[in-house]
């Protein structure tokens, strides 16, 4: 072989390491960039704050809270309607559900004797906010 | 250069399944990580059991420790009885300086095993229950309050 070929060669087996290496650092960053957006973790995260925030809450109080993820991922799952589907308050069963992706939604019981109505999702101003108001409860 | 002969050559190929292992392992390492990160869910549990247990204390302090107090407790604190039930939320009150963990006839009570509570290991450890203790003076008595939650996250259908 003559040097050039040498060199070729060297520099070609280098060329395909660093392929490799480059495909192996774009698909960890991806399956960690898909775990972190992971509907199931941020679903449980925000049913969860919601749950506390009504625990502490006491009839009368109004909630505004910054959901701009929680409807990034939403929307990224194609979950059909952002002011309807995503949060639910069951004032029967006690219970916050959330649901950021199709087919399944997240549950979790709060503890306050109290109700929660005028749910509202607010688009754009400039983050996304969903609205709610705490009362008494409404014994049937 | 000295050429190389086909042993050289060989050797040489041979090293890109090292590389290639180095990357599966790295990658299980990673992917180990992530898991153990994300996999274990958002505890909230032991913050549950203090706004229990805060909302009880409240409780106590603006209303007469009465019988009807006793028997109205869930009214009175405005607690939610069968959310309590279902999401494994238990109260103990006991009017006493001593253990109230171990009080056979405490002041009120939800019922359920409050013993683990006593348990340094159990506090560190996930798989129980989170408890909440406080302990304030009413009326020259000393009240303890203990609080727990197991409440775990429902995944449904919808």
């Amino acid at each position: 072989m003559n040097k050039k070929a040498q060199i070729a060669e060297t520099l070609m087996s280098n060329v395909i390491y660093l392929i490799l290496l480059a495909i192996f650092v774009v698909g960890m960053f991806a399956f960690i960039w898909q775990q972190s957006n992971n509907a199931a973790v941020w679903e449980e995260y925000y049913t969860k704050e919601i749950t506390k925030i009504i625990d502490l809450a006491k009839p009368g109080d109004k909630v505004t809270l910054d959901v701009q993820k929680a409807t990034e991922i939403a929307l990224k799952n194609n979950v059909a309607s952002l002011k309807s589907d995503v949060f639910n308050f069951n004032n029967a069963n006690n219970e916050v559900c959330i649901k950021l992706s199709q087919g399944r939604a997240s549950c979790y019981k709060y503890f306050n004797d109290v109700d929660v109505i005028d749910r509202d999702v607010q688009l754009g101003i400039p983050e996304n906010v969903l609205n709610f108001k705490v009362v008494k409860k409404l014994r049937s | 250069m000295i050429p190389k002969n086909k042993k050289a050559q060989l050797g040489e190929q041979l090293t890109v399944f090292a590389f290639l292992f180095l990357l599966v392992v790295i990658g299980i390492g990673i992917a180990g990580g992530v898991y153990i990160f994300f996999g274990s869910g958002y505890d909230s549990r032991q913050v549950e059991a203090d706004i229990l247990n805060h909302k009880v204390r409240n409780c106590l302090s603006e209303n007469i420790l009465d019988d009807n107090f006793k028997d109205n407790f869930y009214e009175i604190c405005k607690l939610n009885k069968q959310s309590m039930e279902v999401s494994k939320n238990l109260i103990k009150i006991c009017v006493t300086s001593g253990n109230c963990i171990e009080e056979g006839s405490p002041f009120f009570s939800t019922g359920g095993d409050f013993v683990i509570c006593d348990v340094e290991a159990a506090k560190r450890n996930n798989a129980f229950q989170k408890c909440s203790h406080s302990t304030f003076t009413k009326e020259g008595k000393e009240l303890q309050i203990i609080t727990t939650s197991n409440q775990q996250i429902r995944r449904t259908i919808a």
